[in-house]
């Protein structure tokens, strides 16, 4: 994998990159994803964390 | 938290994180992905890269005899994702009742620094409850206080 470093917080273990795989499209990814917004619209939002639509 | 955790790798949105894990097996690449549900609801989706296959594979166990070092790691791109995205909420369900145990033990071990800086809520008996040990919980629910 070619990556260009962008900075390194000296703090911080996380390295950023302009050149990472998208792995948004990743067929196991959406399907979490899926299933995640399956599991919150049967079971619900606790009430406070739940927030009203923009 | 002062852990030992591997390096990350993450992307400018701050959505995506690599990092690799280092044992036995060899290095192992680990995807850390927040994937928007909604405007401000993301699924913390974490798997192993199959360089073979090209595609994510998060049903294997690597046993790459790191596993509190994986579970920093990951806690780290949490920490990271929601430093970027302060009104987040991260809906994370294991995808196995196992590792949903390993996630709620590993909170619990690190509950006083956790609490400080997240409310964290579980799913249990269906409904959903501040965290609390002593319960299996089927999801959580993490945002900053």
């Amino acid at each position: 994998m070619t990556s260009i470093a962008m900075k390194k917080n000296k703090t911080s273990n996380i390295i950023v990159t302009k050149k990472m795989k998208d792995y948004s499209q990743d067929a196991v990814f959406k399907k979490k994803a899926d299933e995640a917004a399956a599991f919150l619209t049967k079971n619900g939002m606790p009430r406070n964390f739940a927030r009203k639509s923009k | 938290m002062n852990l030992e955790k591997y390096d990350l790798l993450s992307n400018e949105s701050r959505r995506s994180y690599e990092f690799f894990s280092e044992g036995p097996k060899g290095p192992i690449k680990k995807v850390v992905m927040f994937q928007e549900i909604s405007g401000y609801l993301y699924n913390l989706a974490f798997g192993d890269w199959d360089d073979e296959n090209e595609c994510i594979n998060d049903s294997v166990r690597t046993n790459n005899l790191d596993r509190d070092k994986v579970l920093a790691s990951v806690a780290s791109a949490v920490l990271d994702f929601i430093s970027f995205h302060k009104d987040a909420l991260i809906f994370a369900k294991g995808s196995t009742p196992e590792k949903n145990r390993l996630y709620q033990m590993s909170i619990r071990r690190h509950w006083p620094e956790i609490s400080r800086l997240f409310d964290i809520v579980g799913f249990c008996r269906n409904r959903w409850e501040d965290f609390q040990s002593g319960r299996n919980y089927e999801a959580f629910l993490i945002k900053l206080k």
